[in-house]
């Protein structure tokens, strides 16, 4: 798909917010680069989803919500972590599995939250997020405030039963939500192009009578436009939207998963022509708002960050054995946990 | 104490009211609880107080609605969700036991959950195999989630105030058998801890522990075996998770003999599980085998005179004690 | 590798066993020649060793039963090794027509079974019927120190319950005042059977006086033990030949005056003393030379007259009579046989007599001198004919005629009965063996011409 890009100038959008969107999508680059050079060297348990390829999505979605709103992630969550502002030292802890972690090493990748930021946690069930999302909008709009919840899925989420329950619901109730479904094509191995009918998932927006959008998910600005949108709408009490963003992940759909069994190398390298950051630094440079040495800088300065939150969390000690006992329930600390 | 006569539906109504009044982030979903007041008319009058808002007729999507009752206690809500039956627990299982019970966990204590989420257990009304069983066992499989199976109304109020006010995730199990039945319960306001068994009755011969209205069949079955010189022990857990072993225990040193009794299968049931949670301690001190009278490992069929011989009643309860005691 | 142990013959006329005691159980480790059992024949216990190394696997024969020699009474194997078809061969053998269980897994030896007054509990034949015992049970049982093997189960199915071992504990357990006790052992009362007024049913001194003065019966306790064993052989022996041989009866008294300055005389140069029992076994054995008629035996049809004169010396013992015989006795001198006869006696008192020492007897002498007994009849010992029982000495006075006068004097006299099997014996032949004693116990010096 040969996208054509608007000026950057025609989004109306401030210098120092267009800095932050590419050093956003820079972090989440490094990051998750960084996730995969522990992995390889042994020092992270578990696994990992890697988000590269995918930055636009949710630099684009989360440069439109304050502190105060929500968002509910999926197991692929780095990359909504960070645009939200999460905290990269405890996230680096936290997949490592360290005591500093943001969930003291009890969540790994797939679970971290931060509740603080509204971050209500990425998601190891697919689609399990949906309804949570939902009630979080169920919750601002009953409580009267103009908090927002984005909803982040893929496209393979959207076949689950929880997609269209949770839609229906908000459709129907007039939820500040905004589903922004994640299409990269496949759910592992599984290309959405043969297990699902419509060529666009957006479509299905139509049965739930809510607006349904789709996006070049490697365009940050015009994602970020059309979350706008739908954040405005859902502020205003219009009820929620769908967007769905056509993306592509450049790995496998897991650290150590090639990802080319199931892929046309002719595809990969196609999309990775498009790539969201280089296509959006050249227009940076091109239209002048950012020179060669400022994004340097920058990217200077985000692979410092990111270096530092990998040696903090190579470095913190591993959570104590008794705390596996602890933080079950609310009133239990160490207690028996029956 | 002055009490009130009134129906065990019309008891968890009135906690429902009681939370929902002295707590305004308390809301109540699930189906036909609004309008119509419950399916079985446990929560009549409470759309007519709160509003749609607060008291919200939900499309028939379980595992949704249990997933939006969880995001909005994660966001400074109280949510009740009602399950209607038992049996629809394994439609929400995931936002249940995968989200529910596990989110504060993960989050390494960041988040809490106080969700309650109420349902119902209990065959013997020809409901047949998909709305008579008692699933409680299955919950409390799943770390993270605590559940209680009141006895009578009185015991059905105090507790579900407190599950309303536990900051963690309850799976509440009223007795569908129960609700139409009229009950003493306290005019003031009271609250049932967890945690706590209850001793309906003292005896010396027998120990017997009942889940839900199974320890008021025990009791029933008491004053049976008394006139065979008989006296049992009836002890009423009220939570499952999390339960009170040390009374158990106490009771069965004394007694030397424990019958199990509750409606759920047997295989993996929580009468196996209370035995064996408590094996250890009161071991040296039985007179014969720990033994559990259950719900047979069948689904329920529908003809009553199928469905009764396989769960456990007030007559089974009365045979199966005798017969440990005197053979 | 296999064996049966068997039940040895052990004297020649030794045709059955009994079993006394098994010194190890079934699944002991035994070595050759470890003693395993204990058997009587006739009149002695008897250790049997083992033959071989091995398991002892089967038990075949239990204690008190009593089995021809030769027969298999137990079978020791290695651990594993398949038994059941000497099992099977050997109750054959023994007559035995009890199912024999296949060996299974060891028995429980753990439990004991129920000792005392037991109800039976409904027997469930289940493949080890064993007595079960509650947990609750268990732990009372040892805070009490009770033994809960001892006590009996009131549960369902026969089961030892916490309540059985309390209730057995209280009635078992006398609690008694120090006073009482002394006062009852001393009279010899059961305090099981006294009420105790005291608390909790202790027993006071007032409740034994009240037993004592009310004049009722005291309840002496009685000693039982079983009728088994040495005494029971003995016993069913002598009932045998009491009913069997019409006994008759002659006695005599002899004087012994002249045998007693004899022996004074002899036991001056002897260092082992000779006694009149010697000296009357000697005399015995002569006598019975001339009348071979009386040194015989009823073999089944025929009457056997033996060719040697044995003569057994009963001794008392504990538990019965044993009697050891004097091989020969008509061959061997006085003083041999003094010295035989006092080796034999000692051996029979330490238990140490072998079959040989007291079997092949032909004629028995019995003196109950030492008691003071006038004179007494003996049952014979068969299969002899007849027994010479011998009474105490005593100081009479006896007419004695010298030179055609009668006068008095004081002399020894001891009564000597015998008793003899009429089938066998009459009256004229019993008549001259006492004539023909008499004669060489009062004139010992005619003797020399035997």
């Amino acid at each position: 798909m040969k996208s054509k890009f608007k000026e950057i100038k025609s989004y109306d959008l401030d210098k120092e917010k267009v800095l932050k969107m590419y050093q956003d999508m820079l972090k989440i680059r490094y990051f998750e680069n960084k996730i995969t050079d522990l992995y390889s060297k042994g020092l992270m348990p578990g696994l990992a989803h890697l988000y590269i390829g995918e930055e636009a999505v949710a630099v684009g979605v989360c440069t439109n919500l304050t502190e105060r709103d929500f968002a509910v992630s999926t197991h692929r969550g780095h990359g909504h972590l960070i645009a939200q502002g999460a905290d990269l030292k405890k996230m680096m802890a936290e997949v490592l599995g360290k005591e500093t972690g943001y969930c003291k090493g009890k969540s790994g990748s797939m679970h971290i939250m931060d509740v603080s930021k509204g971050i209500l946690g990425a998601n190891g069930i697919v689609g399990a997020g949906i309804p949570i999302a939902t009630g979080s909008a169920y919750s601002a709009k009953l409580r009267g405030t103009d908090q927002v919840t984005i909803s982040f899925f893929g496209e393979a989420a959207s076949n689950q039963g929880t997609f269209h329950e949770s839609i229906n619901m908000a459709a129907a109730w007039k939820l500040p939500v905004v589903y922004i479904c994640e299409n990269n094509l496949y759910g592992i191995s599984v290309d959405i192009r043969k297990v699902t009918a419509t060529k666009d998932l957006a479509v299905r927006a139509k049965a739930y009578n809510i607006p349904g959008v789709v996006v070049d998910g490697n365009d940050v600005l015009e994602v970020y436009k059309v979350t706008k949108e739908a954040v405005e709408r859902a502020r205003k009490g219009e009820g929620p939207s769908l967007i769905e963003c056509k993306t592509y992940r450049w790995k496998g759909h897991h650290v150590g998963d090639p990802g080319k069994v199931y892929r046309l190398e002719k595809e990969t390298e196609e999309w990775k022509e498009r790539c969201p950051i280089k296509t959006f630094r050249e227009r940076l440079i091109k239209e002048k708002i950012l020179s060669e040495e400022e994004l340097s800088l920058i990217e200077k300065n985000t692979k410092e960050m990111i270096k530092e939150a990998a040696d903090f969390a190579i470095q913190s000690p591993y959570p104590d054995e008794k705390e596996a006992y602890e933080d079950l329930f609310v009133e239990e600390k160490g207690v028996e946990v029956k | 104490m002055k009490v009130k006569k009134i129906t065990y539906a019309q008891a968890v109504a009135e906690a429902i009211d009681e939370e929902m009044q002295r707590d305004n982030d308390v809301i109540l979903l699930g189906e036909d609880v609004g309008i119509l007041g419950g399916n079985f008319k446990a929560t009549v009058g409470l759309y007519e107080k709160y509003g749609e808002w607060r008291v919200r007729d939900t499309p028939i999507s379980e595992n949704s609605f249990t997933g939006l009752g969880l995001g909005a206690a994660l966001t400074g809500l109280r949510p009740i969700v009602e399950i209607m039956f038992g049996d629809f627990l394994m439609l929400a299982l995931d936002q249940i036991g995968n989200q529910a019970a596990k989110i504060r966990y993960m989050s390494g204590g960041q988040a809490k959950v106080p969700l309650t989420i109420r349902t119902t257990l209990g065959g013997g009304r020809s409901s047949a195999a998909q709305h008579s069983q008692s699933l409680q066992a299955l919950v409390c499989h799943i770390p993270g989630l605590k559940v209680v199976v009141p006895s009578s109304a009185a015991e059905a109020k105090g507790l579900l105030k407190t599950a309303i006010r536990d900051d963690n995730p309850v799976i509440f199990f009223e007795n569908k058998m129960e609700y139409n039945k009229i009950y003493e319960v306290p005019e003031e306001e009271y609250t049932i801890p967890f945690g706590v068994a209850n001793i309906l009755r003292e005896g010396e011969d027998i120990t017997i522990v009942g889940t839900s209205n199974q320890a008021l069949n025990a009791l029933k079955a008491a004053e049976e075996l008394t006139k065979e010189g008989i006296e049992a022990e009836i002890i009423d857990p009220r939570t499952l998770v999390p339960l009170d072993k040390n009374t158990i225990i106490k009771s069965v040193k004394k007694t030397g003999r424990l019958l199990i009794v509750d409606e759920g299968y047997e295989r993996c049931g929580a009468a196996g599980e209370i035995a064996m949670s408590i094996l250890k301690d009161v071991f040296y001190y039985l007179d014969g085998p720990i033994e559990r009278l259950t719900t047979a490992n069948l689904p329920l069929p529908f003809s009553p005179v199928l469905e009764f011989p396989i769960i456990p009643d007030e007559k089974k309860i009365y045979q199966k004690a005798k017969e440990m005691v005197k053979g | 590798m296999a064996e049966y142990v068997i039940m040895p013959k052990l004297g020649f006329n030794m045709e059955k066993g009994t079993v006394v005691k098994w010194l190890v159980r079934e699944g002991d480790l035994v070595k050759e020649q470890d003693e395993i059992l204990e058997i009587e024949t006739d009149k002695t216990v008897m250790p049997v060793e083992a033959q071989t190394s091995g398991i002892l696997r089967k038990i075949l024969v239990a204690e008190g039963e009593e089995v021809p020699v030769t027969l298999p009474i137990a079978i020791i194997a290695g651990k594993d090794e398949d038994i059941s078809k000497m099992i099977d061969e050997a109750y054959q053998k023994l007559g035995k027509t009890e199912v024999v269980e296949k060996e299974e897994s060891k028995v429980d030896r753990k439990v004991s079974p129920v000792i005392e007054e037991s109800q039976e509990i409904e027997a469930k034949k289940e493949k080890e019927e064993f007595k079960k015992i509650s947990p609750g049970a268990r732990r009372k049982a040892k805070e009490l120190g009770v033994e809960v093997e001892s006590v009996e189960g009131s549960g369902p199915g026969g089961v030892v319950i916490e309540k059985d071992v309390i209730s057995y504990y209280q009635n078992h357990q006398v609690k008694v005042s120090p006073v009482a006790q002394k006062i009852a052992e001393k009279v010899g009362v059961d305090l099981g059977t006294i009420k105790g007024t005291g608390i909790g049913g202790k027993k006071m001194k007032r409740d034994l006086q009240e037993i004592l003065t009310k004049g009722e019966e005291v309840n002496k306790t009685e000693k039982r033990i079983s009728y088994t064993g040495m005494r029971k052989i003995i016993g069913d022996r002598l009932s045998q030949s009491k009913f069997t041989a019409p006994h008759i009866y002659f006695t005599t008294s002899v004087d012994i005056s002249r045998i007693i300055a004899l022996l004074k005389r002899f036991n001056q140069d002897v260092e082992e003393r000779i006694s009149i029992n010697d000296f009357l076994v000697f005399v015995a054995a002569r006598v019975l030379v001339e009348q071979p008629n009386i040194n015989c035996s009823l073999l089944g049809e025929e009457i056997v007259y033996h060719k040697d004169i044995n003569i057994g010396v009963a001794v008392a013992l504990e538990e019965g009579l044993i009697v050891p015989v004097m091989k020969n006795a008509d061959k061997k001198s006085l003083s041999v046989l003094s010295k035989e006869i006092k080796k034999l006696i000692r051996l029979a008192r330490e238990r140490k007599l072998m079959p040989e020492d007291y079997n092949g007897g032909t004629f028995t002498i019995s003196n109950l001198g030492m008691y003071g007994v006038d004179n007494f009849t003996a049952i014979i010992n068969p299969p002899e004919a007849a027994i010479l029982t011998v009474g105490t000495a005593k100081r009479v006075p006896v007419v004695i005629e010298e030179k055609g006068a009668e006068k008095i004097e004081v002399r020894s006299l001891i009564e000597a009965t015998l008793s003899v099997d009429h089938r066998l014996i009459d009256g004229a032949k019993a008549a001259n063996f006492l004539k023909r004693l008499k004669h060489y116990l009062e004139f010992p010096e005619s003797l020399v011409l035997c």
